[in-house]
């Protein structure tokens, strides 16, 4: 009855850890070693900054690009309506 | 015995080393030592007369006849050789003689002293004993590692599950950290359904920053590393960018139609920078525009499988074709 607990197992969690562990952009992916939950969240949420930063930067690097160009050729549309999204 | 009045002490002697108590305290004190070091008779304890007039000095004639009145039996059974007890108990004694001052109900009262006393004593005991095993479970924890862990009440407190404990309050921590990073994932609750959320967020993440990518390396031709000399090359590396472009399929429905335009414009650029190099080599341009692109190309995380990989190669063969 124990091993019910909650419809959510133990494995669907460990399942999900080792999917995480797979999107994350270790060197050691090689030797797949599964790191504790703890790292793994804490590599995540740096993971996730770093991400934020590097799509703040993209859209930056749009936006200085479209200066470049004419107001309203249709690649400055374009990349209006990305940053918009 | 509802004698008012102070007793004289006893003539039973007394242990002689003792000094005579002067004061409550003294007397308690006195007391407790006096039953650790010898198995006092029972008559000493039994007597009420053991509650001397010395002892009752400092306080009211009216308190000390209360107490000196009731049932010594009870009385004795509550000091029995246990400080804490004896303190509490005289505790109890003293607010019960506040009390009494009113009514006189001398042998319940003190009985209840007793008997509270007595499970006092059986609490304090064990409330000592628990007490001092979590502190030396706490100390203990605290020497081996450098946490410090308060075991709360009702939990266990032997050093594998505060171990734990501390284990998954790191883990619950991180998590919080997360859901306060993840939009939207403060009305999930329950890690597996987090960690789902967290999961298809990173994904989201990692296609808007292939796609930005992509839309930049294909609407600025400079970016484009290739080689000056080889014209096949070129017309080779054309047709698989081309296939690059079509192959990421993200789940955003803008996509489609920003490809097919990023077609087109890649096609400019290819023009415009092929008249580029007939005009000059600009070798800079392509170390800058190498570097450039490797670091797009590294900053994204390759992850869909086969295309992703044919572009790696792709991107391994423009630049062997940039070293020759």
């Amino acid at each position: 009855m124990s091993s019910r607990r909650s419809r959510i197992s133990d494995d669907e969690i460990n399942d999900l850890i080792s999917k995480l562990q797979a999107l994350l952009p270790e060197s050691r992916r090689r030797t797949t070693s599964r790191a504790s939950a703890a790292k793994l969240l804490k590599e995540t949420c740096g993971y996730i900054k770093s991400l934020h930063r590097e799509v703040d930067d993209l859209s930056e690097q749009l936006g200085g690009l479209m200066a470049t160009m004419e107001a309203d050729s249709p690649q400055a549309e374009i990349i209006r309506s990305i940053l918009r999204s | 015995m509802a004698s008012s009045s102070i007793y004289s002490p006893p003539a039973e002697p007394k242990s002689t080393t003792h000094p005579l108590p002067n004061s409550l305290f003294d007397f308690l004190w006195f007391n407790s030592m006096a039953c650790q070091q010898q198995p006092l008779p029972h008559g000493f304890l039994l007597d009420s007369s053991c509650f001397p007039s010395y002892l009752f000095s400092s306080l009211d004639d009216a308190c000390s006849v209360a107490v000196v009145n009731d049932n010594s039996a009870a009385a004795a059974a509550s000091f029995d050789g246990h400080f804490v007890c004896s303190v509490i108990a005289n505790q109890e004694a003293s607010t019960m003689i506040e009390n009494k001052r009113k009514s006189r109900s001398d042998e319940t009262s003190l009985t209840t002293v007793s008997t509270q006393c007595k499970n006092n004593a059986k609490e304090g005991k064990s409330k000592k004993q628990k007490r001092a095993a979590k502190k030396t479970e706490e100390k203990k924890q605290s020497s081996n590692s450098d946490v410090y862990v308060r075991a709360k009440r009702g939990q266990a407190t032997d050093s594998h599950s505060l171990a734990e404990r501390v284990r998954r309050e790191k883990i619950s921590e991180r998590m919080k950290m997360l859901q306060g990073l993840v939009p939207g994932c403060d009305k999930v609750t329950g890690k597996a359904l987090m960690l789902d959320e967290i999961i298809n967020y990173v994904q989201s993440l990692q296609n808007q920053v292939e796609f930005l990518s992509m839309k930049i390396a294909s609407l600025s031709p400079v970016l484009y590393d290739f080689n000056v000399d080889l014209m096949d090359c070129i017309n080779q590396q054309q047709k698989l960018i081309r296939g690059i472009v079509q192959e990421p399929q993200p789940c955003v429905e803008q996509n489609n139609h920003l490809q097919s335009q990023a077609k087109s414009y890649e096609n400019e650029a290819f023009t415009s920078y092929q008249l580029m190099e007939q005009a000059s080599g600009a070798p800079s341009l392509h170390s800058q525009a190498h570097t450039n692109f490797s670091q797009e190309v590294t900053g994204s995380p390759l992850q869909v499988g086969a295309p992703r990989q044919g572009f790696q190669d792709q991107a391994a063969f423009l630049n062997m074709c940039h070293f020759q």
